[in-house]
């Protein structure tokens, strides 16, 4: 069967609808862009797609209330913006629920193995999640939220329920993590290629 | 450096998007299949809700809207009648002009006009369809050209011509709602025959025959024979009465000591045996395909009941026993016994019916295509206690079933 190509505009309206060939290419078009964001959240591989379709699910849910800004030329754009939020949450709200304790700072790890070498002198993307791999969790959170995510620290702390002050903190660590550990990255890569 | 290492990060972060891996929609529809399944289950309750109340009122209304299906049709007749008007008019005023043309029938008032225009038309009508047929067969494709050829060329063409175009524009969407009419009348007619058909066949109706041992507190075990009837009044639910042959035995012991006085008797226990014919009303509930639940009430009423009643009567006995000095010892005791007698007539209990409640759980088998085989433990609790000794007819047993 020949699919019709429709506008997202249309596959967004028969979403609404229920309609599920529209769901199917709503899904397969967006699939990679909250894999990307979920993967950002997530160590783990397997987490990753659930927590995708856990994304998903909501999305089809609540596709409905989506306001559409006036502007249609930015339809897609305030849609991606949406989900993105939606895909993001949900990442947040698994972490949470699997670590109990959520904000104990883990300084305690001190050492990080460094098991990447960077070849490309351009950080690839997988570097770059390989790096935020090594991050402890609160400060791997907190990073995202603020450096990609764009939140503000009053923002941040509302939502992991930790002091802004702490989230302030974790920011900063992280980022001095991520410079070491690049910088390791990057020594022993220099190190291997002579 | 620093600052543009974070900075390469976020924005490779922000525009990192992973590659669609196959087969993830598949898995996630799957998924969402089976959560739909069970999350969504009200909706499925309101959308039989809906459907059972939709029934319903298309039954009720049935005659209202076979009478909505009859006046469509009448309709679609008096458009053809319409465009038959148009066209009598037309030749009304051919004849007119006939007329006009013709001085000496001018002066002729009324009556001869008419009838000329009775007259006429036959002949009129088919000088136009052969016109139009003979048109429309050089020049099929372009009625709107066809129309105007005709309008030029023909008065009477013109004017038959829209009758053609009136007719068929007019079906059509006269069409539409015939159509969603009897998708409607359809609907509600198989929603009529469909409980017409279950009820003709055996599907909704269940006889079937039982033998019950049962046993009340008394440990003797009576037995119970009966035929029921149940109507499925929903997919799970079913109604069920029937009429049986039922025995209940009771026992009801007091506790009676000895009587004080010498002819004294204590009353020391009841046994009662009630026979009669059982009428239940029940409402059956299938939890599976093979676990049921009844619970219902019944009347019995009786046929036989006797009562006989235990009392403990002193008796005076004597013994006599020769002494070795050749003296006779007579000794005179009082002795208890126990004694049985049938309760009288007249303190019977006079209930001619007696009232229960019944409860079974029943396991049902099948054994062939039609039949089924049932065990079914149940309880009667009788709604009051029987006679002025409070006997106890509670009773219990095992309901031996086959459904045929």
């Amino acid at each position: 069967m020949i699919k019709k190509i429709l506008s997202f505009e249309e596959i967004l309206k028969g979403c609404v609808k229920n309609d599920n060939s529209c769901k199917e290419m709503m899904y397969k078009s967006f699939y990679g862009y909250l894999m990307g964001i979920i993967l950002r959240y997530t160590k783990n591989p397997s987490d990753s797609e659930e927590l995708v379709n856990d994304s998903f699910i909501k999305i089809f849910k609540h596709v409905g209330g989506f306001k559409a800004p006036k502007n249609p030329e930015e339809l897609q754009r305030s849609f991606k913006g949406w989900i993105a939020q939606i895909a993001s949450r949900t990442a947040i709200d698994k972490i949470r629920s699997t670590k109990v304790q959520f904000y104990v700072d883990d300084l305690a790890e001190s050492e990080h193995p460094v098991t990447q070498v960077s070849v490309a002198s351009e950080l690839h993307v997988n570097d770059i999640l390989n790096l935020l791999n090594h991050l402890p969790d609160t400060q791997r959170l907190v990073f995202n939220l603020y450096e990609i995510e764009g939140f503000a620290h009053d923002e941040i702390s509302k939502m992991l329920n930790i002091p802004e002050s702490s989230s302030r903190v974790y920011l900063t660590r992280s980022k001095n993590k991520l410079r070491t550990l690049y910088l390791n990255t990057m020594v022993n890569s220099y190190e291997k290629n002579g | 450096m620093d600052k543009e290492l974070i900075e390469q990060i976020t924005a490779q972060l922000q525009n990192h998007e992973e590659a669609y891996s196959n087969g993830a929609w598949e898995r996630f529809s799957e998924k969402e299949k089976k959560k739909r399944g069970i999350a969504f289950w009200p909706l499925w309750a309101a959308a039989a809700l809906i459907f059972i109340v939709a029934g319903v009122f298309f039954t009720l209304n049935n005659t209202a809207q076979k009478q909505m299906v009859v006046i469509t049709k009448p309709k679609v007749k008096s458009d053809a009648a319409d465009g038959g008007h148009t066209d009598t008019h037309s030749k009304n005023d051919l004849a007119q002009l006939n007329n006009n043309t013709n001085p000496s029938t001018n002066l002729i008032t009324g009556r001869p006009i008419q009838t000329s225009s009775i007259a006429k038309p036959s002949t009129e009508q088919r000088n136009n369809y052969s016109l139009l047929n003979a048109s429309e067969a050089l020049d099929p494709v372009n009625h709107n050209l066809l129309e105007n050829k005709l309008s030029a060329i023909n008065l009477s063409g013109l004017k038959s011509k829209p009758f053609e175009i009136l007719t068929e524009k007019k079906t059509q969407p006269i069409g539409t709602p015939t159509d969603f009419e009897k998708l409607l009348a359809h609907d509600s007619y198989v929603n009529q025959q469909k409980p017409a058909d279950k009820s003709g066949g055996n599907s909704k109706w269940q006889p079937d025959v039982y033998v019950a041992p049962a046993m009340g507190n008394d440990n003797k075990v009576t037995m119970n024979y009966g035929f029921s009837l149940s109507y499925a009044i929903a997919n799970k639910l079913s109604i069920s009465s029937g009429v049986s042959y039922a025995s209940i035995s009771t026992t009801e012991s007091l506790n009676a000591t000895a009587p004080q006085t010498l002819s004294g008797k204590n009353l020391a226990s009841v046994d009662a045996k009630v026979r009669g014919i059982n009428v239940p009303l029940e409402l059956k509930y299938s939890i599976s395909d093979k676990l049921y639940t009844n619970v219902g009430v019944s009347a019995l009423a009786v046929l036989n009941n006797s009562q006989q009643n235990s009392y403990i009567v002193n008796q005076v006995q004597s013994f006599s026993a020769p002494a070795v000095n050749g003296y006779a010892d007579s000794k005179t005791m009082i002795v208890q016994e126990k004694k049985v007698e049938p309760q009288p007539e007249a303190n019977i209990d006079p209930d001619k019916y007696i009232g229960f409640y019944n409860f079974s759980l029943g396991y049902k088998q099948k054994i062939s295509k039609k039949n089924n085989i049932a065990i079914e433990p149940f309880l009667r609790l009788p709604m009051k206690t029987f006679s002025k000794e409070n006997l106890n007819l509670t009773n219990g047993g095992l309901r031996l079933k086959i459904d045929f």
